[in-house]
């Protein structure tokens, strides 16, 4: 790789320690992946909050980088409560003050104090901005929605990434890579819950191969922040391009595959009738935007019959305060900050009913609990609540 | 009969790509990837889930494929250094950059592109990482230049000789030590004369491919491998070989062949299918 001298003497350490741990990192990753240099970037979103995921020498780690300053906008990912609720959530006193401490580095650093997968509603980068996003749903989102360009970082090649403002020229960097491998040609028209399992099914059989789909009728935006993120779970996939909806698809090109995906190739992930009863309700992965919020209340009958929790950022909650006090007075429990799959607080409800695919991917791990899911779309799932 | 090019002390030096500081010390093996956030305890510094489950890592020079899953395992792989767990270097087969990233944050040195067969548990070798070096002494590599012989359909094997000093009994194609000032395409060219009394020159030479290492105890071998055209010539044998056959590269795995023969031949004449990167229903 070719550094600035700049760059050179912050390898040497002359801008401190962390700065130069933040630049091995991003120069050794650079090596890896054949980068002929670092470029700045606008903005990063760092993954791997939680205490639970970290443990003590994962906050270590963290302190010793506490010294830099963030030099770009930089959010972080949900932890596993919410920070004005927590104690309705089994969470300890030690996990609180531990989770605490993590976010109080952070916040020192520079970072946006919102805990959120979906940083983009908060502040959408735009077309072509060069970011260095972990967590994947996210990565997939800016890529694919916003044509925004990052690599699925890992928690610490992002958090490197926000010390330094740069990433390596690699993989979704470069504007050739981005291209279509492969055409789906989808032969039906998905309500949310099919968005959910066609990016479930895309993601196991696409890899990481790039897909431009083609829909009957123009997929809203919810369905395509539900497929993408269900497709980032089940498989390596950095992108999507969507014919005739997505900033990118005409200079995507059609790949030199070619796949059809039928009603049939997706009902596997929906079971066909749904349980009479389930442990809980769980509406929120990724987070709520606040147009979805006001969506979930309008629908919602006026008394939930089973625990329903939605999940969102702090800052959609607060910008949906009507459709969020609506909520729970039909009985809904809405967080802000958390991510239901590293939450603990779920783990007594057995069976649960929710519309999101990534959920459905990972709760049903036996390391995220191992509890029975089933997806089904907003609608189902409002009438099943009356 | 060549009696080696005596060196006192011979050295492998595998190379690869790799991270860190200069490190000397002993191999343990796993031979499946590992997943540092769940197959890897870092307060112990062993791995207690999967297929290596039980396994030392701590101090030692930790040989596996690739790392596998979550990000977050390369705070695991700092969980070791921060538990005085870690182990000394780290050898992969494949580019991870999981296991990179969890390298340079817990200072071990790491290096990748290393095919994991080529070192054994209990080598002792020293890790070169900014250099991506592994060096193995005691080790020795021997250069070797196969020449396959190919009408467009068959390929020449030999039979070796049921005392040859290594993988007696089994089929090669023409094969032989490459001598002091000799290239590959040259020892390729001797030997075949040698061995079946062909005359070949550097025009009947259709391609090179990429050399091929094997472990066998102390020595790697490695292969040079070239594709020539042959168009049924008689085959005289020398003494070193008891028997030859045209084959066709579909019988070939039927038979007891030197190790890699299959893989060389294969890379060379185009009839392996390139490995797919996903898995699904994928139309071609």
């Amino acid at each position: 790789m070719h550094l600035t001298r700049e760059e050179e003497k912050a390898l040497e350490g002359e801008l401190g320690p962390a700065v130069r741990k933040a630049y091995e990192i991003l120069v050794a990753l650079g090596d890896m992946f054949g980068a002929e240099r670092l470029i700045p970037i606008s903005g990063a979103h760092i993954s791997g909050l939680s205490y639970r995921t970290l443990g003590d020498h994962g906050v270590h780690f963290i302190k010793t980088l506490s010294g830099a300053r963030f030099r770009v906008p930089t959010t972080i990912n949900p932890i596993g409560f919410d920070v004005c609720r927590w104690r309705e959530m089994s969470i300890s006193d030690e996990f609180y003050e531990k989770q605490t401490e993590v976010l109080d580095i952070f916040r020192r650093m520079g970072a946006n104090p919102v805990c959120t997968c979906t940083p983009y509603h908060i502040h959408a980068p735009r077309r072509g901005e060069h970011l260095a996003y972990a967590e994947s749903s996210a990565v997939v989102y800016a890529n694919s929605i916003l044509g925004a360009m990052t690599n699925r970082e890992g928690g610490p090649s992002a958090l490197a990434a926000a010390i330094a403002g740069k990433t390596p020229l690699y993989g979704m960097q470069v504007p050739e890579n981005r291209k279509a491998r492969c055409r789906v040609e989808v032969l039906f028209t998905p309500n949310h819950a099919r968005c959910s399992a066609l990016g479930l099914y895309l993601g196991a059989t696409l890899g990481d191969a790039i897909p431009i789909i083609a829909f009957p009728e123009r997929p809203d935006e919810t369905c395509l922040k539900l497929m993408g993120a269900a497709m980032a779970a089940s498989g390596s996939v950095p992108m999507f391009h969507v014919e005739g909806v997505t900033p990118e698809w005409k200079e995507a090109g059609e790949g030199e595959e070619r796949m059809a995906v039928g009603v049939e190739d997706v009902e596997g992930y929906i079971e066909s009738s749904l349980p009479p009863e389930v442990d809980a309700v769980v509406i929120g992965c990724p987070h709520l935007s606040p147009g979805e919020l006001a969506a979930l209340s309008r629908i919602l009958p006026p008394k939930v019959r089973l625990p329903l929790f939605v999940f969102t950022s702090r800052w959609a909650l607060e910008s949906a305060r009507d459709a969020v006090r609506e909520m729970e007075m039909k009985g809904a429990r809405v967080y802000a900050d958390t991510c239901m799959v590293v939450s603990p607080f779920l783990s007594p409800y057995r069976r649960i009913l929710t519309n999101s695919g990534k959920a459905y991917n990972y709760l049903r791990m036996r390391k995220f609990g191992g509890h029975d899911v089933w997806i089904a779309d907003a609608e189902t799932i409002a009438r099943y609540l009356s | 009969m060549d009696c080696g090019r005596g060196d006192d002390s011979p050295i492998s030096v595998l190379k690869g790509r790799g991270w860190g500081a200069t490190v000397e010390g002993v191999v343990v093996k796993c031979g499946s990837p590992v997943s540092f956030l769940g197959d890897v305890s870092p307060a112990e510094g062993r791995v207690v889930e999967g297929e290596c489950a039980g396994l030392e890592i701590a101090g030692r020079v930790f040989v596996f494929p690739s790392g596998k899953g979550s990000t977050v395992g390369s705070y695991s792989v700092y969980g070791l250094r921060y538990h005085g767990r870690a182990p000394l270097a780290m050898v992969t087969e494949r580019p991870d950059p999981v296991v990179l990233v969890g390298a340079v944050m817990a200072d071990i040195p790491v290096v990748y592109g290393i095919p994991n067969e080529l070192l054994r548990d209990g080598d002792k070798v020293r890790v070169r990482g900014s250099e991506g070096l592994v060096e193995i002494p005691g080790v020795k590599t021997i250069d070797v230049a196969t020449a396959c012989l190919w009408d467009g359909t068959h390929i020449l094997l030999l039979r070796r000789r049921d005392d040859a000093p290594s993988f007696p009994g089994r089929w090669s194609a023409v094969s032989g030590i490459v001598e002091e000032g000799e290239t590959p395409l040259e020892t390729a060219i001797r030997e075949v004369r040698e061995e079946t009394g062909i005359s070949l020159n550097p025009a009947d030479m259709i391609r090179e491919g990429t050399p091929v290492m094997v472990r066998e105890r102390d020595v790697i071998w490695r292969v040079h491998p070239f594709l020539f055209k042959a168009a049924g010539q008689e085959v005289i044998l020398d003494w070193e070989n008891a028997d030859f056959r045209w084959v066709s590269v579909e019988d070939l795995s039927g038979m007891p062949l030197v190790p890699m023969l299959l893989d060389v031949v294969r890379g060379l004449t185009g009839s392996r299918q390139p490995p797919s990167q996903a898995s699904g229903t994928r139309s071609p």
